[in-house]
């Protein structure tokens, strides 16, 4: 129990984080305005999972948490791999750019994606 | 209520916080693939919509959706620390937190209704409520997405302020002994605080950087 009690993260460990996370946020905010073409949103992606991981490891502690915790979420990111997957073989092949149709033809649409 | 009762199904009293715990990561982990079905719609729409998401996004402020990410990181900063105060039993140290942790919260949302107002009055409402500028494409679908995902993510902040003031006055009211449930209380609403930054921080670059 006193173990428990006293084994806490340091102060310093957060507040690099924060700084960490601020510094990603201005990155991310910055690389926006670059007008990358194609890796823009890849970066974007790339910068927010970086972030996702830092909340996640030091301020949600699940880097010396019990494993079980890490399995728990490690779960959660495989079925969104698996539904991710599943939706962009449905979705891929269907060369779905709705975007020259006339606004209300839902029709057309389903149309186009039953093809 | 300051003697923590060890129920009878656990063996001893840290088991009985690693279940809590545990039930808190699963519920977590199912908020994860709740959110996911939102963002997967968002990127379908986006692939069939491009030219219409990269105008209609330009009609957000992206000073206001840089602030609010860092008013929520900073959030996140100062529940980091309410759990770290309540586990060492520094009692007004964790109120303390927790009141700033709940201004934060409450400063992203008055942000963000600032940000609703201004989109309200020029139009840009989902779905056929769009009465604003003639933007290319199908500018009503991607309001549609801008609002149903910042207004779900703004009921997670809302809830999570509802149980910030709860822990407020649990604290005030002298509960806490490093023996007690509220450091364990206190840990399993900073998971869910935690998420839901996690959760800002994709709809960011989502909503408010796309090019």
């Amino acid at each position: 129990m006193t173990e428990h009690a006293t084994a806490v993260t340091p102060v310093r460990s957060y507040a690099l984080v924060l700084a960490a996370l601020l510094v990603l946020t201005g990155l991310t905010a910055g690389v926006s305005f670059l007008h990358l073409k194609h890796g823009s949103m890849i970066v974007a992606l790339l910068i927010a999972v970086a972030k996702a991981s830092l909340v996640v490891a030091i301020f949600m502690h699940l880097h010396k948490d019990a494993r079980v915790l890490r399995a728990v979420l490690a779960l959660a990111l495989f079925l969104v791999a698996v539904l991710f997957g599943l939706s962009a073989l449905d979705w891929s092949p269907r060369d779905g750019d709705f975007e020259h149709l006339p606004a209300q033809s839902s029709v057309a649409l389903q149309a186009r994606g039953l093809k | 209520m300051s003697e923590r009762a060890l129920q009878a199904h656990f063996a001893q009293l840290e088991q009985q916080a690693e279940a809590a715990k545990l039930g808190m990561w699963t519920f977590i982990a199912q908020e994860v693939l709740f959110f996911f079905g939102l963002f997967l719609t968002y990127a379908v729409m986006r692939s069939a919509y491009p030219r219409t998401f990269i105008a209609a996004h330009e009609q957000l402020s992206v000073v206001l959706g840089t602030l609010n990410t860092c008013v929520l990181l900073i959030s996140s900063f100062s529940m980091a620390l309410s759990v770290r105060a309540a586990r060492l039993g520094a009692r007004k140290q964790l109120a303390a937190f927790l009141a700033l942790t709940a201004a934060l919260g409450c400063g992203f949302l008055v942000i963000k209704g600032f940000e609703y107002a201004d989109h309200i009055a020029h139009g840009m409402l989902p779905g056929a409520l769009y009465s604003g500028r003639g933007l290319p494409g199908r500018p009503d679908i991607f309001f549609a997405f801008y609002f149903g995902m910042t207004g779900l993510h703004g009921l997670h902040v809302l809830i999570g302020l509802a149980l910030l003031a709860w822990l407020i006055a649990g604290a005030l009211r002298g509960k806490l002994t490093p023996r007690g449930d509220l450091p364990d209380t206190v840990e399993g609403v900073g998971l869910y605080w935690h998420f839901v930054d996690i959760v800002w921080i994709f709809l960011y670059p989502l909503l408010y950087l796309i090019r």
